[in-house]
């Protein structure tokens, strides 16, 4: 048996038209055929948008290090990829990303815990924080994200933990218990890294916008 | 109208005193304790949500309950607005439902559809004839509102939405403090943008025009009122180190102050003060320290305050 994860789509196809499995449409050739499935393979869904919330600041500085040494709270690093729903990367894409400090406080007379980042040649964001507080009125730790990228309608969205103690361990059953949460989807595993003495927080959260 | 209550109406001495101060004007029991209240700009009627989840339009002064919107017919309210006479009221909902019910009978005059998200903002113009419509993370919508409810424009972000609006005193300006921190002045004719202001970084949740038409203020987050020139988007002046997150703005009657309310960022739950800004000085008098309030307005020509203690609401009146 051939395992298909060895095999390229272009390949697979080939060999399923070779012997006899599959047949095209007169119009359609195997290559524009493999084309369109690999595109659809690769298709993305866009990433759930989650309201803006009151405390976004314009004009924030880049700075991919939030955290400041000797900040208190658990330090955060969180990465990712900004794709366009055909999977493919997007580069110099804007990611705005606030969040409050550790107890739950956003900075709203500086610019404390707030970026604005560009996505690079391969898409790629990241940045370095702590894992934000809870804060009444709020069930959720939470960080707010604006992304922008031309051609693509904004996406304003929100990153939650799977650690948070809201969710009793169980993300996928109970993250409704924030009325704001508005999938599943942006609640996060979050994987400790580092040695004993420096653990830290690392959570993936790709961002996928849709075309305006 | 059904009252299954029992409504005690005490009107309050006052005592007169040199200095304006709030003094108590009537003290009403209703069936529940009272969680939310909306004064109509006639004077003569308050919208009280309780903790019941039941809406209870009361007539003033004499206390009487005119209707009860039970919780199965509010549930879901998120936005309330009086016209100015006091004869409709405007509920917003979630997805984008908007209702116009008969202040005095609580039935439905006019309902639609705006849109696909909760309305959050609603607001009529001076004359009544129009309503602006902002839900959730979307632009804000000019309703006309005198006949069959007809959608005249659109109003426009980079992003999200409408975060607050105000009309000029004669309907011909429109102004929208957006969630991308922008404000915009709409010419209510035409829909055009006629000015903008980038001065503000943080999102306002207060907008107001003097009455005289010739500035409009516009706070919030940023901790600071701006005074902005409605013809070219200016700013002309800027009232900063304001207490907290300015919550609403208000033109007082004498046509002098402004009524400013405010909320604490950081625990949301703190009391602010409520205070009246004189808009030639900028200096600031404390109309109340916030606790125990949970409405104001300005109605019949006179700033009101409400304060609740478990089932009895008591209004105060600003002299």
């Amino acid at each position: 048996m051939i395992s298909k994860s060895l095999l390229s789509r272009r390949e697979l196809l080939e060999r399923c038209l070779a012997f006899g499995a599959v047949t095209l449409a007169g119009s359609l050739s195997p290559s524009l055929a493999a084309a369109v499935w690999e595109q659809h393979e690769r298709s993305m869904a866009p990433t759930p948008s989650c309201e803006l919330g009151p405390f976004y600041k314009r004009l924030a500085p880049n700075a991919v290090n939030m955290r400041h040494p000797g900040d208190p709270g658990m330090p955060l690093s969180v990465s990712g990829v900004v794709y366009n729903v055909g999977g493919e990367a997007l580069p110099d894409a804007t990611v705005e990303v606030w969040q409050t400090d550790h107890l739950g406080h956003y900075d709203l007379k500086g610019y404390r815990y707030r970026t604005l980042l560009r996505s690079d040649v391969k898409g790629a964001y990241g940045f370095e924080s702590v894992v934000p507080g809870h804060y009444p009125d709020r069930v959720c730790q939470h960080v707010h994200y604006l992304v922008t990228a031309p051609g693509h309608k904004p996406l304003i969205t929100q990153l939650y933990f799977g650690t948070d103690p809201v969710f009793a361990g169980d993300p996928a059953k109970n993250y409704t218990r924030d009325p704001l949460i508005t999938s599943r989807e942006l609640v996060r595993p979050v994987m400790l890294e580092g040695d004993p003495q420096a653990m830290h927080a690392a959570v993936r959260f790709e961002l996928v916008l849709e075309k305006a | 109208m059904t009252t299954r209550s029992v409504l005690a109406v005490v009107l309050a001495f006052s005592v007169a005193a040199a200095a304006q101060s709030l003094h108590s004007a009537a003290r009403i029991n209703l069936p529940s304790a009272s969680t939310r209240l909306q004064f109509s700009p006639s004077g003569e009627q308050i919208a009280v949500a309780g903790a019941d989840h039941r809406l209870r339009l009361v007539k003033l002064p004499s206390g009487e309950i005119e209707h009860v919107f039970e919780a199965q017919d509010i549930q879901g309210t998120s936005a309330l607005a009086y016209s100015p006479d006091g004869r409709w009221i405007a509920l917003g909902k979630g997805a984008g439902a908007v209702i116009l019910v008969d202040a005095s009978t609580g039935s439905a005059l006019k309902q639609w559809s705006a849109g696909d998200r909760e309305v959050e903002t609603l607001l009529f113009s001076h004359d009544g004839r129009k309503l602006v419509v902002g839900m959730s993370d979307r632009p804000g919508q000019l309703w006309e509102v005198s006949g069959e409810p007809r959608l005249r424009f659109t109003t426009h972000a980079q992003f999200a939405g409408l975060s607050s609006a105000a009309f000029s005193p004669d309907d011909r300006w429109l102004l929208s403090a957006d969630e991308d921190t922008i404000v915009r002045i709409y010419d209510v004719s035409t829909g055009k943008e006629q000015a903008s202001n980038h001065d503000l970084l943080l999102e306002s949740f207060g907008t107001v025009f003097t009455r005289d038409g010739k500035q409009a203020l516009v706070g919030g987050a940023d901790y600071a009122i701006l005074f902005v020139d409605p013809a070219s988007g200016q700013t002309t002046r800027r009232l900063g180190a304001q207490p907290g997150v300015i919550g609403s703005l208000a033109a007082a009657p004498d046509g002098k102050h402004i009524l400013a309310t405010y909320f604490d960022a950081t625990g949301l739950t703190k009391p602010m003060p409520i205070l009246l800004l004189d808009l030639a000085t900028g200096k600031s008098q404390v109309v109340s320290d916030g606790r125990s309030v949970i409405g104001c307005g300005i109605a019949k020509d006179r700033i009101w305050l409400a304060t609740a203690q478990d089932q009895t609401l008591e209004l105060w009146r600003w002299e």
